[in-house]
């Protein structure tokens, strides 16, 4: 039951007519594709990522792109193509639970501070601007270092990285809602706070939620690339886009292309997927505002 | 002598969601010094009339049809700037809310003077202040407050300084959309009182807009009721307010409450309709008590009656 | 016995932030600056005023949906001015309020007949399957039918009069014992006003309801309301039954009121008292008797130094010089 009160705005998103529209479902296709990717990576896969696919006197050079590896090899012989397929993986578990760990921390402080105002709020706020004004990507290298290489920890630096992000937005739109009529109207029903601010408030605040969702998981895959690429994900050989880019860097300068094209295209796009869910969603939502 | 003429006109608003009519075939006479007053809910279609007459219509209304004669020019034919020329020193228009209307970060002297140079009656930047400082008096406000900006004023103050605004060129027509709406009772009612002793000292016709019939029966000499689009009565005010003929008016006049008449709760049942489905027939059936079969298949047409206009099919 | 009696009601707005209080440029705005009145159980209270009058303040002041300031405010026996939030959550069912603006009481995602059938639940009285039975009933009692195809419908898809309808049914499905109508009608086009104000004439006597409306037009506080109380700048200036101070005025400002409403009566035997200019900044109130820069009648010394107290038994009024007939 309450799951359809959050959910509800999220559909009605997609009854009617409207600009974003393209935008949302361009963005769809690329992230769901990505993910049928990650998930199927084992049965698509031609090659172990993380073994010899060639033999071993041109294991020796990177290969360029052939029927047999469609994305190429690396300098040690692996199969890029699966490199990439088995690196969403990793993408998408990291960015995913970094994103999802954000909003559940995000959001519930964001709906305290904006009902509550005063002290709460003050203390918080103070807080998580003090995390924005960081650089992302040097907070997270930072927290990700004291962490240890591994995809989870690299998960909860981003995470740490993204809460205010929620925290401003949700807190934002509670406070304005919270000084609006309708809550008052529910003030004066004698409804409890828990109920005000979780069947009515949040509901409101979703489409928004939504909205950061989109925008803070696009440049999440840009910062976890950041860290793959300092050696903060995973270790190798384990496959992940940023950490082949890395890999990749010298071959570039020696005529190889393809060892870094394909990673740095696998994580623009994927980027641009979300990106495009973003804000194809916030421009839905600004084109709503306006009407109302 | 007749100032205004519209001829049958028709407004829609073309939108995504389909076409709405907002104003349907409607013919109206104002003649010179005459106080003209329509009267409607809101989504009557008053608004939208009104607007069209100086060509202030806002995307996506259009008028479809149609003529508006105004001293034997169709403004409806006139190019933008035509019209532009005509706003101001021919027609002037007060709007509903002066906050809005105004700019805040200039005097009122400087936005009135750039108005009265706009349409070269005066030579001077000095003269025009004058002028404008002048236009002031003339609505109660000393002169030097055209130094002022408009957040020093009081709204009832602002108001006045829109209405100066609007005659300060003399123009031989005034509407004046919802003047006192965002106002208090009192406030209300000396700007009506100021409204007509211009209208009086300046010869002026004036068109009111308003939803409120009483504040209309007070100032005006004819009134024209719209609803839903239409206009479905119109005469003058006295036979109008005393003998209603459209049962919309009579019911209108009855439900408005009102400290001067017996204390009654009349209500009309009902809604007004979607202007995207109207009601076959007459528009104002399903909430009439005197409606009979004709009304719910025929439109009915208007019908010239001693000096007045009704469109109902009471009346042949 | 009285259900609501109301004493000394203050409630003063700071304005100014940080910068503004290192100045000291901080200002007090008295929005309500001492209010007394009491309320029968049945009865109907109209405050009258402009805007800036206070009227809508000592509304929600009486629901405490604002911290009082100062003063006293006792519902049925209970002193409800410094009850804590949790314990006033009992109360809340039995004092119920209308707002101006019925699309912005609601929620606007929210199915209408939900928002009606919500504070069933919420308050423990009933499930929810018969909690949307309510509801159903309610949405037919308040004239939106069919019932079961308003129930599911989203406040923009209702006209301004069927939302204030939605409003009045969820505050009625409480059966409070209060009302306080905050300019009911004002936003709601006229050929419904009325009908609105019968809906909740009806109510009030069906749960012998007292009601607080709170109104700029006085033709709609006689409608409605066995007494008037005038408010001017936070304080009430005259109050009484309503047809006597209508017919009677002893305040200059209530006989101002009465003249300045406009009337479709032709050549109706109005007042012909007219009063200059608006109605002060409440933080900068007039001294002596606040409305004494507007009154045609104030000429005397008494009327800018002296304030007013109010005096009477039935009918009582703050002014210096009352009007006699």
């Amino acid at each position: 039951m309450r799951l359809s009160r959050v959910m509800d705005p999220i559909v009605s998103l997609f009854r009617e007519r409207y600009e974003g529209k393209w935008m949302i479902l361009t963005g769809l296709v690329i992230v769901l594709f990505f993910t049928a990717l990650a998930i199927l990576a084992p049965y698509i896969a031609p090659y172990d990522p993380t073994q010899l696919s060639v033999p071993l006197e041109k294991a020796l050079e990177p290969q360029p792109p052939s029927w047999d590896h469609p994305m190429g090899t690396n300098k040690i012989g692996y199969d890029m193509f699966s490199r990439i397929l088995y690196g969403s993986r990793v993408v998408l578990y990291v960015v995913i639970t970094a994103s999802l760990f954000s909003l559940a921390i995000g959001v519930p402080l964001g709906l305290i501070s904006g009902y509550y105002s005063g002290k709460v709020d003050r203390v918080l706020s103070i807080i998580m601007d003090s995390i924005y004004s960081f650089p992302g990507i040097i907070l997270a290298i930072a927290i990700a270092s004291v962490l240890g290489p591994s995809p989870t920890n690299a998960a909860i630096a981003l995470a740490v990285v993204y809460v205010p992000t929620y925290y401003r937005m949700v807190r934002g739109q509670t406070l304005k809602l919270t000084q609006s009529v309708f809550v008052e109207a529910l003030r004066s029903l004698g409804y409890p706070t828990r109920v005000i601010l979780l069947r009515h408030i949040l509901p409101n605040t979703a489409p928004v939620i939504l909205v950061v969702f989109g925008l803070g998981a696009a440049d999440a895959i840009l910062t976890e690339a950041g860290l793959s690429f300092f050696g903060l994900t995973v270790t190798a050989p384990n496959p992940d886009w940023g950490y082949d880019l890395y890999n990749g860097l010298d071959d570039f300068r020696n005529g190889y292309w393809w060892t870094i094209f394909f990673p740095g295209l696998a994580i623009m796009l994927l980027a641009l997927g979300f990106a495009l869910i973003g804000e194809g969603l916030s421009e839905r939502l600004a084109l709503r505002l306006e009407r109302e | 002598m007749t100032l205004l003429r519209i001829e049958d006109l028709n407004i829609d608003y073309v939108t995504l969601r389909g076409r709405l009519r907002a104003v349907k075939s409607a013919s109206l006479t104002l003649g010179g010094g005459e106080w003209l007053s329509i009267v409607g809910e809101s989504g009557s279609g008053k608004s939208t009339l009104a607007m069209s007459i100086p060509g202030l219509l806002l995307p996506p209304g259009r008028i479809t049809s149609g003529r508006i004669i105004f001293r034997g020019k169709d403004l409806t034919s006139m190019s933008g700037e035509e019209l532009r020329r005509i706003r101001g020193s021919e027609i002037g228009v007060v709007f509903q809310d002066p906050l809005t209307s105004l700019d805040p970060l200039r005097t009122i002297g400087d936005q009135m003077a750039e108005a009265i140079m706009e349409h070269r009656s005066a030579s001077s930047k000095r003269e025009a202040l004058e002028m404008a400082s002048a236009a002031l008096e003339s609505v109660g406000i000393p002169g030097d407050r055209v130094k002022y900006y408009p957040h020093q004023l009081s709204g009832g103050q602002r108001q006045r300084v829109m209405i100066a605004m609007a005659v300060m060129l003399k123009p031989k027509l005034l509407i004046a959309d919802e003047p006192t709406t965002a106002l208090d009772v009192i406030v209300q009612a000396n700007i009506m009182r100021l409204l007509k002793s211009l209208q009086q000292r300046m010869g002026m016709s004036v068109m009111l807009i308003t939803h409120d019939i009483a504040l209309a029966a007070e100032v005006s000499d004819r009134i024209a009721v719209m609803y839903a689009a239409e206009i479905v009565e119109e005469g003058p005010i006295d036979q109008v307010i005393e003998n209603p003929l459209h049962p919309y008016t009579e019911a209108l006049i009855k439900s408005t409450p009102d400290l001067w008449r017996e204390k009654t709760l009349y209500t009309i049942p009902g809604n007004p309709p979607d202007l995207r489905s109207p009601p076959r027939g007459c528009r104002f059936h399903p909430r009439c008590h005197k409606a009979f079969e004709p009304c719910k298949a025929k439109e009915p047409r208007p019908t010239r009656l001693r000096g007045r206009t009704v469109a109902c099919h009471l009346y042949g | 016995m009285a259900l609501l009696e109301v004493e000394d009601l203050k409630k003063y707005f700071i304005q100014g932030d940080l910068v503004d209080r290192l100045l000291r440029r901080v200002r007090t705005v008295k929005a309500v600056d001492g209010v007394t009145f009491k309320l029968g159980k049945g009865e109907t209270l109209a405050l009258v005023g402009e805007s800036g009058s206070g009227k809508t303040t000592t509304g929600k002041l009486v629901l405490r949906l604002l911290e009082p300031t100062g003063g006293r405010i006792v519902f049925d026996g209970v002193d409800i001015t410094r009850m804590k939030e949790g314990e006033l959550r009992k109360l809340r069912p039995r004092m119920q309020m209308i707002y101006q603006d019925p699309y912005a009481s609601l929620n606007p995602r929210m199915e209408v007949g939900r928002a009606i059938a919500e504070p069933l639940v919420v308050h423990g009285r009933a499930s929810w399957s018969e909690a949307r039975r309510e509801a159903l009933e309610m949405l037919e009692r308040v004239g939106l039918t069919p019932a079961k195809d308003f129930y599911r419908r989203r406040p923009i898809q209702l006209s301004g009069g069927q939302r204030q309808r939605v409003v009045i049914a969820r505050a009625m499905i409480l059966k409070p014992n209060l009302l306080v109508a905050d300019e009911p009608v004002s936003m709601i086009d006229v050929s419904m006003r009325t009908s609105i104000l019968k809906l909740l004439l009806d109510f009030k006597k069906e749960y012998n309801m007292s009601m607080i409306m709170i109104t700029h037009d006085l033709a709609v506080a006689r409608l409605v309301a066995e007494r008037v109380a005038v408010m001017y700048l936070g304080k009430i200036v005259e109050m009484g039954p309503t047809e006597d101070i209508l017919h009677n005025p002893s305040h200059p400002y209530t006989e101002a009121l009465i003249a300045a409403a406009p009337t479709i009566v032709p050549r109706a035997r109005k007042p012909r008292l007219r009063i200059k200019g608006e109605i002060a900044d409440p933080s900068r109130i007039p001294s002596g008797c606040r409305f004494h820069p507007r009154c045609p009648y104030s000429d005397s010394s008494k009327c800018i130094e002296k304030e007013p107290q109010l005096r009477g038994d039935s009918r009582i009024v703050a002014c210096h010089y009352p009007l006699t007939r």
